[in-house]
């Protein structure tokens, strides 16, 4: 069979079938339709499948926050308020203790942070109370010594007086002048600034504890904003905050989740 | 000439998922396309699967069309290529031992006026898979054996050794046939 007959033999194949129209079934172009209406949807119920993956980035967005909380929490927790309770509990009774014996009815008070007006009284209260111990430095001179506790305010102008009667000439006593050698010179001419320093502390720790008490507040509005920026809309699905202990408190949109449900129905 | 301006008219109507247009793109071109599929299928129910997937691509992946040939010829290819992908799909074994008894030097040309197409159809899909499709491709369609082979994951050789026996093969059922309705030479 030469190469001229085999194409021959093709055309002729061809030909035949160039004109060859079979009866196509009936039924196919709406198997055809309908396969294109399936495809159609397709494309349609691809936009759900895309916001599907909405929950996979919640999803994602939940478990780094979580992780985040986690680590936050495990790095504030030594510094907790916990903490600083107990420390202000064992210097606070063995304070009170010592220093008002004779008043039992305000020896029981808690711990807890009064409201700042009663803790600056409790403080000047204090303040009070102490003056009875720094007196006796200062009345070392052998000057008329009051028994019972003075005001600041009473106390200083008698002091005053003191120096003026014992100390007319610049000459010092010689007791003056080894407290002034000691540096003691706050104790000599006021003698209630050492009290005033110890409390002064006292309530520098105080106002500390109450503003590592904020921190927490910082988490809260730092978790928020990254909600914000994930999910844009006037009501958030996820929100943090704080109550007074400052735990972490996250508050989950139920109502929300399930309007997006039956929008996606 | 007609047909074609009316197929290449229906192309704008298709390609913006115009239902309409698609069915008469449909009507216009399912039969002769199902010609198509018919010679490359092994039966009448796989040809008309290809027609159906065929149309569907063509309806589906229109925008691929860039006009470079005739719209029609644009989707002829994709039917033949439905077809290649599914018999590539359902590859069914290698040669029958039948054709290794064929009788090659055959020196008899046919006249096919007064065979109907059904006929060679019919004998047609008697060939075994791998060559009915190589004959198809490079007899009907006018593929090189390079083309061939790489779309049948073939070799060249292989391609051009199908395609001899393919033809002997056809003769002698043509021959078996038409009886004494040939002529030699």
């Amino acid at each position: 069979m030469n190469r001229g007959e085999n194409k021959e033999f093709d055309k002729q194949l061809r030909d035949k079938f160039e004109g060859f129209r079979p009866e196509v079934p009936k039924g196919l172009w709406d198997k055809i339709a309908t396969q294109l209406d399936e495809a159609e949807p397709r494309s349609v119920v691809a936009m759900p499948a895309k916001r599907r993956r909405f929950p996979t980035w919640w999803m994602a967005a939940a478990a780094v926050l979580l992780v985040a909380c986690g680590v936050l929490y495990w790095q504030s927790r030594p510094v907790s308020v916990t903490y600083l309770h107990a420390h202000v509990d064992a210097e606070a009774e063995p304070e009170e203790a010592a220093v008002e014996p004779s008043t039992p009815e305000e020896a029981p008070e808690p711990l807890a942070e009064p409201l700042d007006l009663e803790r600056l009284k409790r403080v000047f209260a204090k303040k009070g109370r102490q003056v009875k111990e720094p007196k006796p430095l200062s009345v070392v001179e052998g000057e008329e010594q009051p028994e019972e506790a003075l005001p600041i305010e009473a106390v200083e102008p008698q002091q005053l007086a003191v120096n003026e009667r014992t100390s007319p000439s610049p000459i010092l006593l010689p007791k003056q002048r080894d407290s002034l050698e000691n540096g003691q010179t706050e104790i000599a001419g006021v003698p209630d600034i050492e009290p005033l320093v110890v409390l002064e502390d006292e309530e520098e720790m105080m106002l500390a504890s109450t503003e590592q008490r904020k921190q927490p507040f910082g988490i809260s509005n730092i978790l928020n904003y990254v909600v914000g920026t994930v999910d844009q809309r006037d009501e958030k699905l996820v929100t943090f905050s704080n109550d007074e202990e400052g735990s972490l408190k996250l508050d989950f949109n139920f109502g929300l989740a399930k309007n997006k449900k039956r929008k996606l129905k | 000439m007609e047909q074609t301006v009316t197929i290449e008219s229906l192309y704008e109507g298709c390609k913006v998922g115009n239902r309409q247009a698609q069915e008469k793109l449909y009507h216009a071109m399912a039969s002769k396309m199902l010609g198509v599929c018919l010679r490359y299928a092994s039966s009448t129910f796989e040809a008309e699967d290809v027609l159906q997937t065929g149309f569907i691509k063509v309806f589906r992946h229109i925008d691929s069309y860039r006009g470079a040939g005739s719209f029609e010829g644009w989707i002829r290819r994709i039917m033949v290529n439905t077809a290649i992908e599914t018999y590539r799909k359902n590859q069914r074994g290698g040669l029958s031992v039948e054709m290794e008894e064929v009788y090659e030097d055959t020196q008899q040309t046919f006249s096919m006026d007064a065979l109907e197409c059904e006929d060679l159809l019919r004998i047609i899909q008697t060939l075994p898979d791998g060559y009915r499709m190589v004959f198809n491709m490079y007899a009907l369609e006018g593929f090189s054996h390079k083309e061939i082979a790489e779309a049948l994951q073939i070799s060249e050789g292989a391609s051009k050794s199908q395609l001899s026996r393919a033809r002997t093969w056809l003769k002698e059922k043509l021959k078996q046939l038409e009886g004494g309705n040939y002529e030699s030479r």
